[in-house]
């Protein structure tokens, strides 16, 4: 959709925090085509107030409190339209049975976690945070909205584990899962291949 | 009255995602130091677990 709402040079920025956007709006609403449609909202508003935007916080951190205020508007209206919610898909978030694939009989790691060669820098490589995201898309839906919350947004494990419905043991267990996955992702497709990045 | 039984590398990764939600006992601590001192593999998965909670922290800004 073509904007001649505004020629400000950062409306182009603007775009480049979508998909962030859309994994943030995905952490609190659970559903992609909702998401999606909240974040389009917010960035039409950010948009047409992007002259009123100064440079104080990061374009990221206002986006975000954009979202906020559209997020909220939206359960609001979820709350009046809808009676009746669904229950969650219920992936048993307290089974640990996927660690046996990590760890054999004898609790040693099937595949050695391997150092990683110069993390430091892969945090300043946009390639390196296409993967991040990438990877962040591969978990599973529970997993991945409790890890966005928890590690990306920073909000307290207890007040996490209660919008989901969960205790906090199974939060951990949740956890632990998504961070073992992230790791294993990672170091498949960033760190495990040594001379394939960063060109 | 400390526990002998050593941690196995499942138990210890178990419990270095902990330490990003609550701080651990005295034991725990103290097995987990234990484990960490001649494990290699458990070594490094400490150390992508610090870096995926910075890399994380760095996504939001």
């Amino acid at each position: 959709m073509p904007s001649d709402a505004t020629c400000d040079p950062r409306s182009v920025e603007v775009e480049t925090h979508r998909s962030y956007l859309v994994h943030y709006a995905l952490a609190k609403l659970r559903d992609r085509d909702e998401a999606e449609e909240v974040v389009q909202e917010a960035l039409v508003a950010a948009l047409e107030s992007l002259p009123e935007f100064r440079g104080d916080s990061s374009l990221r951190t206002w986006l975000t409190s954009i979202l906020r205020f559209k997020i909220a508007d939206h359960q609001r209206r979820a709350v009046r339209d809808r009676q009746v919610f669904e229950t969650p898909p219920d992936e048993a978030p307290g089974d640990e049975s996927w660690l046996d694939a990590q760890f054999d009989d004898t609790g040693h790691w099937r595949e050695s976690p391997k150092a990683w060669l110069d993390p430091a820098t892969a945090l300043e490589q946009r390639d390196f945070w296409a993967v991040f995201e990438r990877c962040l898309g591969r978990l599973p839906p529970q997993g991945g909205r409790v890890f966005f919350q928890r590690e990306v947004i920073g909000e307290e494990t207890k007040a996490i584990c209660a919008a989901e419905g969960i205790t906090e043991s199974n939060c951990w267990v949740l956890l632990h899962r998504a961070r073992n996955s992230l790791r294993a992702c990672l170091e498949a497709n960033w760190f495990g291949s040594e001379g394939t990045h960063g060109r | 009255m400390a526990d002998e039984v050593e941690l196995s590398c499942r138990e210890a990764a178990r419990l270095i995602s902990i330490t990003f939600e609550r701080v651990l006992t005295e034991e725990e601590s103290v097995q987990l130091k234990f484990h960490l001192g001649d494990c290699d593999d458990c070594q490094h998965y400490e150390v992508q677990l610090k870096f995926l909670h910075e890399a994380a922290a760095r996504y939001r800004r």
